[in-house]
């Protein structure tokens, strides 16, 4: 059989499409009231995602994988993948239009992911591995070095040749400790930065680093004293090519081989002060505060798993409608529908797991830029304007005025990074273990079909167990939830055996 | 258990640390690399790839049980070498049920459809008589050691019957490129495309049921036994790992999940061994029921086990530096072999309740 032409299972004609904007975002029909112009532009562009998964995503990732398969070094599969999403925007999409680019609000981006990686996770994680390091930059507000790099990011798509980012934090020695306050002051963090007359020199080895040997710029996240990681945890942007940096070697993944995952090697790299994106010492609640942040993250790892677990979905469910198991049709067999029922079940509840959490963000974290008002997109293009112009940049050359702006903000907007940070892990682990659930039951249904990498479904079983793992593992989002709704709330309860901030 | 079958089970031990650790992971990117053709030539030369057919055939003369014992080992090293030897052992059994022992030659490797469901077979290819010789025609997907074999084993119709036949390599059977598959890896798998191929009638009707379905739930606890060794070896790795691995302040290890995790996989591990062995046993084999339950709950743990000890090793476990993907990826595999697990689900049902 030609597993190839294995499109996605449509009920009911694509006007009918549950997968349809209109079907599947309910949340989403009040922006028609609140506002209208977010509303057509968000359809707008899911439309546009979604075509692009299908007819340009889909038919090259099985190829892709297969290469890597074959030589796992080989970049030229990876490259071809992202000059594909580069063509598409979608390493600016985000980037303030007044820079180039699109000009969305995160708040998008999850529904984007989900469509992309329906139809292939690494296309999708190349974009969410980019916009982590772009998170990095954006967050520090060096205004002159953000417009500086969106506007090579903006040409880099326009010239074929995309610019893009990734952010190191993984170490070979420590992994999720740097997602709590309370594991960081024990974790065997190997990496350090010393400040020298003009910058910083950086020492140490990241590792997993998810689109590290195709980044041409990456935040590094190290300490300046190991033994003060809380205080003095520095986010530096290191341009590939600085002497002192270094590529290792690509990780052999079991899936998810589109994007690779580096080892990225510091060997007294100096990066000098403008491109050091920390304003200065920390405490443990800022410290905190900021990697609650990573709930953002988080639940757009959320989106990709509910992407994969849809694009389990669609798979088993084309193949059950062709194909037969004891004379009948599997889509006419019991079993089988309740198979189907479930793994579709598990995508519609992990949608509505990652759209609260996306939701959390736009009411009570990052998504605050954009107020939920009429014309809220227009107010946010205006505030990006602004940010832009040349006074804001005079501004922000001042470490000092910076710190002063990121501390009126985390204290007057009146944002709740912990609410923020718990919605965040609630969707990632929650969204992942459907991811991991509905390749399963996929693999199952389609008997040795499920098991051929040419027939795709054994491809998102790889895929989706990666998922789990990065970005905080889902028992560290579990503990996460726990100690931001549960032990924050309730005196007298220690987490990872402390108690907690 | 015999002397007999003690031997084999020493021998499994010595022949997965000898001979097959060392490559488990170079083996793993078939079919991206040749497969190893010297490894199955010692493991012919010792008897593992006639393990189950009696000596007067030039076998070992093992028992089901002895050959679960030995999957078991082996595939705590490395699974995939274990689902060869099962494949092997299955073409035999199949052979000797329909009475044609005499058919299976010195270990030559044979091509089966291991992962076939026992009730719904030969699909693809039908065998038409020409004159006492038979010409078979059709595409079969999904042969397990195609790439490899000198000959298949194949459900074939014949006059609108099930049939199986016995067909050499040769004129008219092309095998397509070795399958990429999820797991077992160096256990190769192609699909096959028979242009009036001749073959060599081994059983047909009632005979060929009886024997096809008969080998199949003799060796469903053979099955549970690649689960087995899979579960012991993940658990072995895993624990390691947490013992060295520190997050915080601690190893990991004297975490509280981290302990729940093994200690599931390690309450799956002694189950597993009981189950695999009850069920290759006589009592297997008296009562399907039982080998095929054991076959479905060993491999749920095994899968179960696998995939958490992937996560106890974080992003460690899925590189394939350490052997937690792959034998993630085999327990899952493994899964496959005899048929969907949701009809075995089925059939176990319809057998208890008579129906």
């Amino acid at each position: 059989m030609d597993f190839q032409a294995l499109r996605p299972f449509v009920t009911g004609g694509s006007e009918k499409d549950l997968f349809s904007f209109e079907q599947t975002f309910q949340g989403l029909h009040l922006f028609k009231a609140i506002d209208p112009s977010y509303y057509r532009e968000m359809k707008a562009l899911f439309e546009r995602m979604r075509r692009f998964a299908r007819e340009e995503v889909a038919p090259m990732a099985l190829r892709v994988d297969r290469e890597l398969q074959r030589d796992p070094e080989n970049k030229e599969p990876v490259w071809e993948m992202a000059r594909l999403c580069g063509r598409e925007g979608l390493f600016s999409s985000t980037i303030p239009k007044n820079f180039g680019g699109g000009g969305l609000p995160f708040f998008v981006g999850a529904m984007l992911m989900e469509e992309s990686c329906a139809a292939c996770a690494s296309a999708g994680n190349i974009v969410g591995a980019h916009y982590l390091g772009y998170l990095g930059l954006y967050g520090s507000m060096k205004m002159r070095l953000f417009e500086k790099i969106c506007r090579e990011i903006v040409a880099g798509e326009k010239s074929d040749r995309p610019v893009i980012m990734a952010a190191a934090l993984t170490e070979p020695l420590s992994g999720s400790d740097n997602f709590e306050v309370e594991l960081m002051t024990g974790a065997r963090l190997g990496s350090e930065a010393k400040k020298v007359p003009g910058g910083y020199v950086l020492n140490g080895t990241k590792c997993f680093i998810s689109n590290g040997s195709i980044s041409a710029y990456h935040t590094a996240m190290m300490p300046l004293d190991r033994a003060r990681p809380l205080e003095t945890f520095f986010t530096f942007l290191v341009p590939t090519g600085t002497p002192g940096f270094s590529f290792g070697r690509d990780e052999h993944k079991m899936g998810q081989k589109g994007c690779p995952a580096s080892v990225m090697i510091y060997e007294d790299c100096f990066i000098p002060d403008e491109y050091c994106l920390s304003s200065g010492d920390a405490d443990a609640e800022l410290t905190e505060r900021t990697l609650d942040l990573m709930g953002l993250t988080r639940l757009h790892v959320g989106a990709i798993a509910t992407g994969v677990a849809r694009g389990a979905y669609e798979r088993a469910a084309a193949f059950a409608r062709e194909n037969k198991a004891r004379g009948k049709l599997l889509i006419n067999q019991q079993w089988a529908q309740m198979i189907l029922s479930q793994m579709l079940m598990n995508v519609m509840t992990a949608r509505a797991t990652y759209m609260e959490a996306d939701y959390c963000d736009l009411l009570w974290g990052t998504g605050k830029a954009v107020p939920l008002r009429r014309g809220g997109l227009r107010i946010k293009r205006f505030v990006d304007r602004l940010m832009g112009s040349e006074r804001a940049k005079q501004y922000t050359d001042n470490p000092e005025n910076i710190r002063k702006l990121m501390t009126r903000m985390m204290e007057r907007s009146g944002m709740d990074t912990s609410l923020e940070a718990t919605f965040g892990a609630w969707a990632k682990a929650t969204c992942s273990d459907y991811a991991m659930e509905n390749a399963g039951l996929g693999v199952d249904l389609m008997g040795k079909a499920g098991l051929r990498q040419d027939a795709g479904m054994e491809k998102i079983f790889r895929d989706a167990k990666l998922l789990q793992i990065y970005e905080g593992t889902n028992e560290h989002c579990r503990q996460a939830v726990f100690k931001r709704h549960v032990a924050h709330k309730e005196p007298g309860i220690k987490v990872f055996g402390r108690d907690v901030t | 258990m015999s002397r007999n079958d003690t031997d084999v089970i020493a021998l499994s031990r010595e022949f997965a640390a000898r001979e097959i650790a060392d490559a488990v992971k170079d083996d793993d990117r078939y079919p991206d690399v040749p497969f190893r053709e010297a490894l199955y030539d010692r493991a012919r030369g010792v008897g593992f790839l006639s393990l189950l057919l009696p000596e007067e055939f030039g076998g070992a003369g093992a028992t089901t049980g002895a050959l679960a014992e030995a999957l078991a080992v082996i595939s705590e090293t490395d699974a995939a070498v274990a689902a060869v030897v099962l494949s092997q052992a299955f073409a035999h059994q199949v052979l000797m049920g329909a009475g044609r022992g005499d058919l299976a030659r010195d270990g030559e490797l044979i091509a089966t459809t291991l992962y076939d469901d026992p009730l719904d077979l030969s699909a693809g290819i039908e065998a038409t008589r020409k004159g006492d010789s038979y010409g078979i025609t059709g595409d079969l997907d999904y042969v397990v050691l195609a790439p490899v074999a000198s000959s298949f084993l194949l459900p074939v119709l014949l006059d609108g019957e099930e049939a199986l036949f016995l067909c050499g390599k040769g004129a008219g059977l092309v095998v397509g490129e070795p399958l990429l598959t999820l797991g077992l890896r160096a256990c190769p798998v192609a699909d096959v495309r028979l242009e009036k191929v001749e073959g060599t009638l081994v059983a047909a009707g009632d005979a060929m049921r009886t024997a096809y379905r008969d080998a199949v739930e003799g060796l469903r606890g053979s099955v549970a036994a690649i689960h087995a060794g899979i579960i012991a070896g993940s658990l072995r790795e895993a624990t390691a790992y947490a013992r060295e691995r520190y997050q915080g302040w601690k190893q990991i290890i004297d975490h509280g999940q981290i302990r729940a995790y093994l200690g599931r996989m390690a309450a799956s591990a002694d189950v597993a061994g009981e189950l695999f062995r009850a069920a290759a046993d006589g009592r297997g084999q008296k009562d399907g029921l039982l080998a095929s339950s054991v076959q479905l709950l060993v491999g749920e743990m095994a899968v179960e086990s696998a995939t958490n000890g992937v996560q106890i090793l974080g992003g460690s476990g899925y590189m394939d530096d350490f052997g937690q993907a792959k034998r993630m990826r085999d327990a899952k595999q493994a899964q496959g072999i005899f048929g969907r697990k949701d009809l075995l689900v089925q059939d176990l049902f319809k057998r208890m309740a008579g129906l």
